[in-house]
């Protein structure tokens, strides 16, 4: 059985100008141990997507449809008090170091010390203390820095920090959005390699966010691209890297990559952000895409299979008309 | 240690602007208008008297001189006689002195962590029935014209209903006899709670914005959210995570408002007669009694330097990014 099986998930926002569909319809499940990255531009309901399921919403924010299958649990029916104990034990999130994280004004030590306290209530203070040695061993934070206050701490260390603390409690899931966006390139490339070790080591399952495709292939075997609120093409990295099929993620792939083998591709140019308020029922992408389809605009795109693993949110004839192009 | 050395250059830094300050007094006295002799309305008076005694004060050297000579009567704990009491200006300010400090830190303090409190519950309950009724409390009492608020307070609580005494700190009667040390302290209090409220109430209200607004910015913080990622209860996230940080301003603004107080509170202290400071100081310049304003306002410019190097190491001891 799936760890987490998120099925035809919803999630809006109230705003001034009506509801903000932030994210549509999506399912996806991750097993025990894998890894699964999200990429998509800025917007398109990433972090609305890890925050559901931290049950961290903000108040204008709420779940329209769907179910959330955690471990046997619907965490879409989870009241505040189920949530406090839930978070930081079986799923837990790495945030953006660089975004201030960390409480300017307590220790590192004590930050990562109290969420080992308040999930094990019973456990001695010396034992906590252990705990909180070993984790910072295992991010490869050195022990006399264990006293520090975080801004004696440089970009990196605050990243391992801010992991360890949430390893703390061995969570089944972690959930980490953008957590090397801020890094210059060579730190972010320790901090990937981090949590690949990591991962292994504790057999933790991982979704991984990030709006730059390099860094999700680089650490998850599955990849869901996502435009506009919907998960638009999925499949593991290989068949999204090699043989990308959604207009959008050759759109996604062309920006990052100027290989040889990309350049025949007729890539299509994002000339406007989605409207996520209005709901025409079209693909959201239709505006930019070169297909050019009347289709597109007024009829719902449907999941294309194109192997076992691989899907695309399209329609079948135009997603065969473009590889006969 | 580190420490010991930066509190050591900001005592040398409080030092040279004590020094400047004193200058700066001493020239603007001098410069301004009226003289002391005139203000002791004796009609027998002959001008040659007034030569006499404006002799006998010093005012007939120029004014470097005078500045020469008060310098080193400063050094040696002379800060001169006053024109008015004609006794040692010391020992007028070392009488007043004390009454000032307690009741300005016990309202100061008493109305900073009222403030903190009030605010850091008014912005976790942002938009509720709490919230509203603390903020537009807190509004009135930003916006009370003292005189008017400390005159309706004695009016009501001491004229109409009696319960507190009208003025002054002490009960002569008690002072006189043989009373015990702890009656005697309840005498002060009971002297002191009027001017208190008055003076808690003026602060309460900008040290609640102030907390408020501080801890709603705070809130909106990443940190915050990381505290709720770990499952801590609310309480732990709004006492542990946001009220720390939020407090940090009000802590700065306390040291300000020490400043201020004294002023300020002069008024505090004319109304309830409360023998301190600001009530001599009030006299002091209404009478061209150079010695004892200046002595006065000296003793001000000492008090807010000190209260900010408290301040400051306070900060720095509450915000660990801070190093002098
Ligand atoms: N608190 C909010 N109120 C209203 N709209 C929001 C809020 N947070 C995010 N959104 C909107 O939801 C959409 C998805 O945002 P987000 O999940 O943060 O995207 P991403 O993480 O992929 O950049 C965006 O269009 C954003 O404007
Ligand atoms: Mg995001």
């Amino acid at each position: 059985m799936a760890l987490l099986k998120v099925e035809n998930l919803s999630v809006g926002y109230k705003s001034k100008k009506g509801m903000v569909n932030a994210v549509n319809n999506i399912s996806f499940s991750i097993e025990q141990g894998r890894s699964l990255g999200f990429v998509g531009e800025s917007g398109c309901g990433k972090t609305t997507i890890g925050m559901t399921l931290m049950g961290l919403l903000p108040e204008n924010a709420s779940i329209l449809k769907g179910d959330i299958i955690f471990n046997g649990n619907n965490l879409a029916s989870f009241n505040d008090e189920k949530w406090r104990a839930f978070r930081g034990k079986e799923i837990s999130m790495i945030f953006q170091a660089a975004m201030n994280a960390l409480n300017p004004v307590i220790r590192v030590d004590e930050q990562i010390a109290e969420v080992i306290q308040i999930h094990n209530p019973a456990m001695s203070k010396s034992d906590v203390s252990n705990q909180v040695k070993k984790i910072f061993s295992l991010v490869e934070i050195p022990e006399d820095r264990l006293r520090d206050f975080p801004h004696q701490y440089s970009g990196g260390m605050k990243q391992r920090a801010i992991i360890a603390m949430a390893l703390a409690c061995a969570p089944k899931l972690i959930i980490a959005d953008e957590p090397t966006t801020a890094l210059d390139v060579i730190v972010q490339d320790q901090i990937l390699k981090e949590i690949k070790k990591i991962q292994k080591a504790l057999n933790t399952s991982v979704i991984f966010i990030s709006h730059d495709i390099a860094v999700v292939a680089d650490v998850c075997k599955d990849i869901c691209v996502m435009y506009g609120g919907h998960i638009v093409e999925k499949g593991t990295r290989e068949e999204v890297f090699k043989s990308p099929r959604h207009p959008y993620t050759k759109t996604l792939l062309g920006s990052y990559l100027t290989l040889d083998s990309y350049e025949d591709i007729n890539v299509p140019e994002i000339r406007e952000a989605p409207d996520l308020i209005t709901m025409t029922g079209g693909c959201r992408f239709s505006a930019n895409c070169n297909c050019k389809s009347q289709k597109c605009q007024c009829q719902t795109p449907e999941w294309v299979n194109l192997s076992s693993t691989h899907q695309a949110l399209c329609f079948e004839e135009l997603l065969n008309k473009d590889k006969n192009d | 240690m580190k420490t010991k050395k930066i509190i050591f250059n900001k005592l040398i830094e409080i030092t040279i602007l004590f020094f400047i300050i004193l200058t700066v007094l001493f020239f603007l006295f001098r410069a301004a208008p009226g003289d002391p002799v005139s203000r002791m309305v004796d009609p027998t008076l002959t001008p040659e008297d007034i030569q006499l005694l404006i002799a006998q004060m010093g005012l007939d050297e120029p004014a470097w001189k005078q500045y020469i000579i008060y310098i080193k009567n400063f050094f040696s704990g002379n800060l001169g006689h006053s024109f008015h009491y004609g006794e040692p200006v010391s020992n007028i300010i070392l009488d007043r002195m004390p009454c000032t400090i307690l009741l300005f830190t016990t309202s100061t303090l008493l109305a900073a962590f009222a403030g903190v409190f009030l605010g850091k519950i008014a912005a976790w309950k942002k938009g509720s029935a709490i919230d509203n009724v603390l903020s537009i409390g807190a509004l009135l009492c930003h916006t009370l014209f003292i005189p008017w608020f400390a005159l309706l307070v004695l009016w009501a609580f001491a004229y109409k209903l009696g319960w507190f005494p009208l003025g002054g700190i002490i009960s002569p009667e008690l002072w006189i006899n043989d009373t015990s040390f702890f009656i005697k302290m309840l005498d002060v209090l009971h002297h002191m709670f009027l001017p208190l409220l008055t003076l808690f109430f003026i602060h309460l209200g900008s040290y609640l914005l102030l907390m408020r607004s501080s801890m709603l910015g705070v809130l909106k913080e990443e940190y915050i959210i990381t505290a709720r990622a770990k499952g801590l209860s609310d309480k732990v996230i709004r006492n542990k995570h946001a009220a720390r940080n939020a407090a940090l301003p009000v802590i700065t603004s306390v040291g300000l408002s020490l400043a201020f107080s004294i002023n300020g509170g002069a008024l505090t202290e004319q109304i309830f007669t409360w023998p301190g400071i600001g009530r001599e100081l009030i006299f002091a310049v209404s009478n061209n009694d150079y010695p004892l304003a200046q002595a006065c306002f000296l003793l001000i410019t000492a008090v807010v330097l000190i209260a900010n190097l408290i301040v400051d190491l306070l900060y720095a001891y509450m915000d660990p990014r801070i190093s002098y």
